[in-house]
């Protein structure tokens, strides 16, 4: 079985875990247990950081300009279209 | 001499902290005492809720003008392992922004930040740093590796910012136990790095609050006896609290009966529940304990001005700027005999050995029962304070700038070609759809200061009378024209487009080269609508304008004080540039703008 595979089903499951598990972990007590445990695991307290990091939405967008490749001011056009060449140049 | 300050450490969650006083206090120093030199601020506009604050705290000491807001490509907090190469292309475009402002110096007031907050920070990665400088708070991180660089992205993070450190022209250190550690543990030359001492604010005075205030204060946080008092500014193992908490518990039963150990603190539920834990092991009563949480500066000089004793038992600052605050406020104080500690305390015979809890309680009992030293420390407080000042602090710190900007030539900013060649070449750096995308954005916004503000009109929201005056303005006017836009919510958010050619030619406006696609609006540019349309309103609660406001778009906003004008905390009113009533309004504006070419 390929390392990546199994990487992605747990990052997967840990996921679906979360979302089951939210309202649960938003009780004080329990938060203050998980705190306590994971002060004495920082190395697992990072990773489950940074996949909380990761699955969390996206920031609001501070453009205010849809976010759509097709729909570019034609300033943002500019830039876009001279980064894809850059982009392409460098990956062919 | 153009300085150019990132103002990033009054922006992320250090606004809370000392970083963020130091980066303010020092900011408005700078301002006070720039003279002929012109002070530029640079804000991250992903840090948006305070973009809005610092803009309306500096209004009217800097020109808005001069306040620019960078907005990075996305989600950059490095804690987030899909945001890192986002961030190593954030501060390469960064840089490049600072670069066209074409500094003469750039002062970045906290260099470590971007783990949790999506700031972005970094010196010489693009473009050469022998011009910039850094305030050096400390090397606590460094030096106490164990503790606080725990894994290796974290350590991966700190070495990236030393690296930065070491290609700034100079660090600017907040004591002389930072300078003399700096120069020690990075092997830097002495010459590359100048103390510019620290201050307290100015609301930190001797001058006692009325018996009634102090008898409030101490009954809202439970204080019953004289007090003990520690504000230890964080809750870090090195902040000691756990070993004043042990000393408190050492002291003789007749002291620790009279009083109760108050440690001020922001305390999550975890570590109030340590600390609670911890106290019952060393043998205290509850009552013994007062614990705050977090408590606000007026409270807090209060509690000073309350305390019988101040007690400071960190074990390592790179200032300590808690106890310089108790001693202004008069309060007598011990400190630990521990790095910059009793550079701050300039008192032998207030510092204890804070590895001891026994030397601790020793000096706390020896303060508390002997008057004529309790009276000695209250006395030397006010004065020790007073060596220190903002005035000072930004004296030297400019004296510092003006010898870098002359010891260096300044470096050019890097061509557009140049900078696309250092985005490509990011390792990792998606060229998906989207990160592309939020990457042109980024490119957009970069400063133009040759760019003559554009003038746009959003004709839908406009009145007859408006657009009629515009209309006349411009065909007597044939060399100044006016962009025509129309607010739209295509794509689930709103924005501006220019306007059709159709609707240009019916409301007698040129219209614009570009119909009907999205426009850019650009720092410094005018934008002339109507608060009391309905689009407006619902474009406002979007957020839109808010978002304009904060990019530096000048907002001219008809109104009509006949009818209801809006209040409250998001009224739209508050983000105008200026509000027009009547024709004769208008035409001032357009006056200004186009006769005198800005506003």
């Amino acid at each position: 079985m390929n390392r990546a595979l199994l990487r992605r089903a747990a990052i997967r499951a840990a996921r679906l875990l979360l979302n089951v598990a939210r309202p649960a972990l938003r009780q004080p007590r329990l938060k203050r247990l998980i705190h306590a445990a994971l002060s004495l695991a920082p190395g697992l307290r990072q990773r489950l950081l940074a996949l909380a990091a990761s699955s969390a939405p996206l920031p609001p967008r501070r453009s205010h300009v849809p976010l759509d490749s097709a729909d570019l001011s034609p300033v943002v056009q500019q830039h876009y279209d001279a980064l894809r060449r850059r982009f392409d140049a460098r990956n062919h | 001499m153009r300085i150019v300050i990132d103002l990033q450490g009054a922006q992320t969650a250090s606004r809370f902290r000392g970083i963020g006083r130091y980066t303010m206090a020092l900011t408005r120093g700078i301002v006070r005492h720039a003279a002929h030199h012109e002070v530029w601020l640079v804000l991250n506009g992903a840090l948006e809720e305070s973009v809005l604050e610092l803009r309306r705290t500096f209004a009217g000491l800097v020109p808005p003008e001069r306040i620019r807001v960078f907005e990075p490509p996305g989600r950059v907090a490095e804690r987030d392992p899909h945001a890192r190469a986002r961030a190593r292309a954030a501060e390469i475009l960064r840089e490049h922004f600072i670069a066209l402002l074409a500094p003469d110096v750039v002062l970045v007031t906290s260099l470590f930040e971007g783990y949790v907050d999506d700031a972005v920070g970094s010196v010489g990665r693009f473009v050469d740093g022998a011009r910039s400088a850094v305030i050096l708070y400390d090397l606590i991180p460094l030096l106490n590796a164990d503790t606080y660089l725990s894994t290796p992205v974290l350590q991966q993070f700190y070495m990236r910012k030393i690296d930065s450190l070491r290609r700034a022209g100079m660090l600017l250190a907040i004591s002389d136990y930072a300078r003399e550690e700096a120069i020690q543990a990075l092997g830097l030359a002495p010459q590359a790095i100048q103390a510019i001492s620290t201050a307290v604010d100015e609301t930190f005075t001797p001058t006692l609050l009325d018996p009634d205030a102090l008898e409030s204060i101490r009954r809202r946080f439970g204080v019953t006896r004289a007090m003990v008092m520690c504000a230890p500014g964080g809750y870090d193992p090195r902040k000691n609290i756990f070993g004043l908490v042990k000393a408190f518990g050492l002291l003789p039963p007749p002291i620790r009966a009279s009083h109760q150990l108050l440690i001020a603190s922001r305390l999550s539920p975890v570590e109030r529940a340590e600390l609670e834990a911890h106290a019952v092991r060393c043998k205290l009563d509850p009552a013994d304990l007062v614990l705050t949480g977090y408590v606000s500066d007026a409270d807090l000089i209060g509690l000073y001005q309350a305390a019988a004793l101040f007690v400071f038992p960190s074990l390592h600052e790179g200032f300590g700027l808690p106890v310089l605050e108790a001693m202004a406020c008069g309060a007598p104080a011990i400190g630990s005999n521990s790095t910059s500690i009793p550079e701050v305390i300039g008192l032998e015979e207030a510092m204890f050995d804070p590895h001891d809890p026994q030397a601790i309680a020793d000096k706390i009992a020896a303060v508390l029962s002997d008057p004529a030293l309790h009276a000695r420390l209250r006395a030397h407080g006010p004065l020790q304070a007073e060596k220190f000042s903002w005035d000072h602090t930004a004296r030297r710190a400019l004296r510092a700038l003006e010898a870098l900007a002359a010891s260096q030539p300044a470096p050019a900013a890097p061509s557009y070609e140049a900078l696309l060649d250092a985005l490509a070449a990011v390792p990792d750096l998606a060229h998906d759809d989207i990160t592309t995308l939020y990457l042109a954005t980024c490119l957009a916004g970069m400063p133009d200061l040759a760019a003559q503000p554009r003038v746009y009109i959003d004709v839908g929201a406009c009145g007859a009378s408006i657009l009629k005056t515009l209309s006349a303005w411009q065909s007597t006017n044939p060399h100044m024209s006016f962009e025509p836009l129309m607010l739209s919510n295509a794509g689930g958010v709103w924005h501006y487009r220019y306007a059709d050619s159709e609707t240009a030619y019916a409301l007698g406006l040129r219209q614009s080269s570009h119909t009907k696609c999205v426009a850019s609006l650009r720092f410094g540019d005018l934008l002339i609508t109507c608060s009391n349309s309905p689009t407006t309103s619902t474009a406002h609660q979007s957020g839109l304008y808010t978002h304009l406001y904060r990019s530096g778009i000048n907002m001219i906003f008809s109104v009509d004080r006949k009818r209801d004008i809006p209040v409250g905390p998001d009224n739209i009113l508050d983000l105008a540039h200026q509000l027009i009533e009547t024709e004769k309004d208008l035409r001032i504006v357009l006056d200004n703008c186009f006769g005198c070419n800005k506003i």
